[in-house]
């Protein structure tokens, strides 16, 4: 009797630790940077509760929010299983890259996200990886984000040497682009994949426009920050996440002010692939 | 492929059931293996409306394609049905016999004066440079004498269907903004039935000039999407045997809709679902006809006011003159 007694303490003993650790039941998101640290389901940022709230409503399920001192302590936290959604930046995300993958990263502004770009160069050239684009003088159709910046900082991502390049030039649309490249005005014409698909598919199917060119670069630039998920999370579940977030900016605009916040920027969350937070993935 | 249509008077027999590709039975994807539970069984299937409007000759790949998508990450039994018109689709759409649907602005318009707030739209194209509109272009074949659209007074023009934004409501609306009237300004008119069914009644001589959708540019740089377009890449017609004398827009991008009463957390997955595939399999989203760099933005009912708008001033006017209405007879090329 005694002996069962004592076992039965030292069983409670055993147990208690690990139910002191064991994660709220629900879905868990961790934030560094939260006024809390640990979970919580009340948190005292009018933004963050609204946004909890949000989420619990349409999850179906309860929420909480994790808050811990920086991302790395949320990239562990999310690789040792004690949460569901993390928000991290692209530091932060690395270490844990094997085991779990971005779902949204934020947009810029209204007309730029992480636009998928191309370079363009002549086969002649040799140019026909981003590497071999150093010291190229580059041909741009616009000074916009979407189709300046960004293809540039793709371009860095995927092992361009930017700074190398000649200074640019910038002409009319994608079809001066390609008379530019042609003409030896620039080595590599920067564009939108749009712009190229524009360019090169042409009206006729009996006419190849494009026939004496090659990407040397196909891409979008590495996203900076993002919501982060485990590749287990069930396919269906991932998809409620993304299809919950993508209209947040609309649908409750201090919610994606308060995750903007913790994002580096943003005005609205676009969906991403599995590589975005991985410097020169495809 | 096998296609199915069947074209009849009423919604329900407008509707065509499309049968597809690798063996399957009838009109749809596998039914799930297993037994649905929470929301997949509240909403037991996806029944997908899908036009054969805007831009026809994708819209089949398109919805095959999403599809087996669809059913794979719901694991509901997914259905695509094409109407033989627009009405088909907003009709079963407001009957509860559809989920969801693609179908333009104006289209959209009707289904939300019909349906309420149990219609909503729900994503919208977005171009790589961030435009989500798209344009109506007055078309004329390039061996004619019609330079601008006041060289078509009096002359035969087809619009594309009554519910149409590109082929009738919208250009119809710009042109009154312009102190034209389109109900008197052309000598006769009809509908064609679809956007590739007028660029083939233009090509026969049928019309002097036609309504059509104009995207992937502005007037400015010059269009190279669209039924025309897509028509010519397919090598049935030629760009250099029409001209674009007039256009009309931007209006927002044809919307994606969905049943509000279905269960929120399948709307909220067939969302994310839809939307990421630009980003996770861009091949595929070029492969159905999206254009490349493209994605899906999220849309709300505020976006398409200004379509809701135009649609009961084109109806008031309609209503005020129901003798210069357009005749929608067999003008079906």
């Amino acid at each position: 009797m005694i002996r069962a007694f004592a076992i039965t303490l030292i069983l409670l003993a055993l147990m208690q630790p690990a139910t002191a650790q064991t994660p709220p039941a629900g879905f868990r998101i961790g934030i560094a940077g939260l006024t809390e640290s640990g979970c919580t389901a009340t948190p005292s940022d009018a933004a963050a509760a609204a946004y909890r709230k949000h989420l619990e409503g349409r999850l179906g399920k309860p929420v909480v929010l994790c808050g811990y001192e920086d991302g790395k302590a949320v990239a562990t936290a999310l690789q040792d299983g004690q949460l569901d959604l993390a928000v991290l930046d692209q530091p932060s995300f690395e270490p844990v890259s094997k085991i779990a993958r971005p779902i949204l990263a934020p947009r810029a502004d209204a007309i730029t996200g992480r636009v998928l770009a191309v370079a363009l160069t002549l086969k002649t050239s040799g140019r026909d990886t981003p590497v071999k684009l150093a010291g190229s003088r580059p041909i741009f159709i616009s000074k916009l984000g979407a189709s300046h910046q960004v293809p540039l900082q793709g371009l860095a991502d995927f092992g361009a040497d930017t700074k190398s390049f000649k200074p640019e030039i910038f002409v009319a649309d994608e079809h001066a682009g390609l008379a530019a490249l042609r003409a030896g005005q620039g080595d590599a014409l920067i564009i939108t994949a749009g712009a190229r698909q524009r360019l090169c598919r042409g009206d006729d199917p009996k006419v190849v426009v494009c026939g004496d060119v090659v990407e040397a670069w196909r891409g979008r630039p590495t996203a900076l920050a993002g919501l982060v998920v485990r590749n287990d999370l069930p396919e269906a579940d991932r998809y409620q996440v993304v299809g919950i977030h993508l209209p947040l900016h609309q649908e409750l605009p201090e919610a994606m002010t308060f995750l903007a916040a913790k994002l580096g920027g943003g005005i609205a969350l676009d969906p991403t692939e599995a590589t975005a937070m991985q410097k020169g993935a495809r | 492929m096998g296609v199915k249509q069947v074209q009849k008077s009423t919604w329900l027999k407008s509707l065509c059931v499309v049968l597809f590709l690798t063996g399957l039975s009838a009109c749809g994807s596998d039914k799930p293996e297993t037994e649905l539970t929470g929301w997949q069984k509240e909403v037991g299937q996806l029944r997908i409306g899908a036009t054969a409007g805007e831009d026809s000759p994708t819209t089949l790949a398109r919805w095959t394609t999403y599809q087996k998508y669809l059913n794979r990450i719901t694991g509901l039994k997914v259905d695509v049905f094409q109407a033989a018109d627009y009405n088909g689709i907003i009709q079963a759409m407001a009957s509860g016999q559809l989920e969801l649907a693609q179908m333009g602005g104006a289209a959209y318009a009707n289904a939300r004066e019909q349906m309420g707030e149990k219609v909503t739209p729900f994503l919208a194209l977005r171009t790589a440079e961030g435009s989500s509109g798209y344009y109506s272009a007055l078309i004329v074949k390039a061996d004619s004498p019609y330079r601008t659209i006041e060289d078509l007074r009096g002359k035969s023009l087809g619009y594309v269907d009554y519910n149409s934004t590109s082929g009738y409501l919208f250009p119809r609306w710009a042109m009154r903004q312009q102190g034209k009237n389109p109900d008197t300004y052309f000598g006769k008119t009809a509908m064609s039935g679809g956007h590739t069914q007028s660029v083939l009644a233009l090509a026969n001589g049928q019309f002097d000039a036609i309504f059509l959708i104009a995207s992937g540019g502005t007037p400015e740089t010059g269009f190279t999407s669209g039924s025309l377009y897509t028509l010519a890449r397919k090598g049935a017609v030629k760009i250099s045997d029409y001209r674009i004398i007039w256009t009309a827009g931007p209006m927002p991008n044809s919307p994606y809709v969905i049943r509000t009463d279905r269960p929120q957390a399948f709307q909220d997955v067939t969302r994310g679902a839809m939307a990421a595939l630009a980003y996770e399999d861009p091949q595929l989203w070029v492969d159905i006809g999206l254009l490349e760099g493209s994605d899906l933005q999220p849309m709300t009912p505020a976006d398409y006011q200004a379509v809701v708008e135009m649609r009961r001033a084109e109806i008031a006017e309609r209503r005020a003159a129901p003798a210069q209405k357009p005749n929608n007879g067999s003008a079906k090329p």
